[in-house]
């Protein structure tokens, strides 16, 4: 199997590519109807997603915690994130919604202390740049003549100071316990696409990548116990890593399974726009009810009706490419 | 407080009321504590016997153990039941 090649950014938006990224082929996978309202129609519900702008805003958090190295700006970085969300999460930790503004402080303040003096350091461009947040976007395949790229985004790239190798890490946030979490490292598509991206785009051969889990308890802060524990937060059980590798052979397999989705996929696409068909098939209730419930519960319970749709849901396409523009400027 | 869009707030005053409120939650925090101790030296929790009831020695004086003398402690045991 050849290995995707590096198209510019330019060229791919003149050209007119189709892109796909890891959460629309998992979307896709998991049931079809979400995938068409999410990817296809780009709904996104005007009531805030709570675990997705929390999730994001410790991201951000970390990942300046990465850049800088300054726990402060990191807090500050998270803080603002949900500002900018216009997010309406609660800032006590007592509140009854365990996602709370104070909640994510300590945990942030908490991973710094909980990974101090790890092995690793963040790897740097020849130009210095800190490989943090990295969007990436590389051909392979084409449809009918148009090239389909695949896009992403890594969260951090580590040089170990021990064997001067580079390491991938994939930050979680999880309300399900850490060891839990650490179990889904492999077989996972996600790590399998990073070591590829890290191959093509940075020529980096990755050493291996990590699972970084941060648990988001509901934890109350303890009268009694240490000063993590007074702020609600476990130092010890909160966090947790798990190495795991990727072979030749695993980014082959996951190839595999990549393109014969995207191809079957697209021939859905095909059908929707050439109007034989109004919507793709759902999975239910296999897929309806898991994590709390889908986003687009009442679009399908009511058929697609038109009136909830216009109030219960905004556009918001997913433009992978704009940020990679940037990014190339 | 769950309705409030933090887009109406800075950063610094965000962070600000997290502090106030870990550190009312810490004053508070030691308050409970010294009470505790407080109650504790002055009134003692009793002691729950096996059978559920409850019962403590608040004094003994010196007539009630002479006259305890030379008895059998059967006698003492039936007293303290």
């Amino acid at each position: 199997m050849t290995l995707p090649q590096i198209v510019p950014i330019d060229h791919a938006v003149k050209e007119d590519v189709l892109f796909i990224d890891f959460s629309t082929y998992s979307t896709y996978s998991m049931c079809k109807e979400k995938d068409r309202l999410a990817h296809i129609l780009h709904l996104r519900p005007v009531i805030e997603e709570k675990p997705l702008s929390y999730g994001h805003a410790i991201h951000a958090g970390i990942a300046e915690l990465r850049r800088k190295g300054d726990i402060d700006a990191a807090v500050q970085a998270y803080v603002q994130d949900l500002i900018d969300a216009g997010s309406s999460l609660p800032i006590s930790i007592e509140d009854d919604e365990r996602r709370s503004v104070e909640r994510g402080e300590a945990l942030i303040r908490a991973y710094a202390q909980r990974w101090h003096g790890e092995p690793y350091e963040v790897y740097r461009g020849s130009d210095g740049e800190p490989y943090c947040e990295i969007g990436f976007a590389m051909y392979f395949m084409d449809w009918h003549g148009r090239p389909v790229m695949l896009a992403g985004r890594m969260d951090w790239i580590a040089r170990s100071t021990i064997d001067q190798r580079a390491y991938q890490f994939d930050l979680k946030t999880t309300t399900s316990n850490v060891p839990q979490q650490l179990k889904q490292v492999r077989p996972n598509h996600q790590f399998t696409i990073y070591t590829l991206a890290a191959k093509t785009i940075l020529s980096l051969d990755l050493a291996g990548s990590y699972m970084d889990v941060v648990y988001i308890s509901d934890r109350k802060p303890a009268v009694k116990g240490g000063p993590w524990m007074q702020l609600g937060v476990d130092i010890d059980k909160d966090f947790g890593r798990q190495p795991t590798h990727r072979s030749a052979t695993d980014i082959d397999e996951m190839m595999f399974d990549l393109i014969e989705t995207t191809r079957e996929r697209l021939t859905w696409q095909d059908r929707l726009e050439s109007g034989e068909i109004s919507r793709w098939p759902r999975n239910a209730p296999g897929a309806c009810f898991q994590y709390g419930g889908c986003r687009y519960l009442d679009i399908c319970s009511t058929n697609c009706n038109p009136n909830i749709i216009a109030t219960n849901y905004v556009i918001k396409p997913w433009l992978p490419w704009q940020e990679l523009v940037k990014k190339e400027v | 407080m769950t309705d409030e869009r933090l887009t109406e707030r800075s950063t610094t005053d965000i962070l600000a009321e997290i502090e106030l409120l870990r550190a009312r939650r810490a004053v508070a925090r030691e308050r409970r504590l010294v009470s505790t101790s407080e109650r504790g030296a002055r009134d003692p929790k009793p002691r729950v016997g096996s059978h559920g009831k409850r019962w403590r020695v608040e004094s003994v004086d010196d007539d009630f153990l002479s006259g305890l003398e030379g008895g059998e402690d059967e006698d003492l045991n039936k007293l303290l039941e």
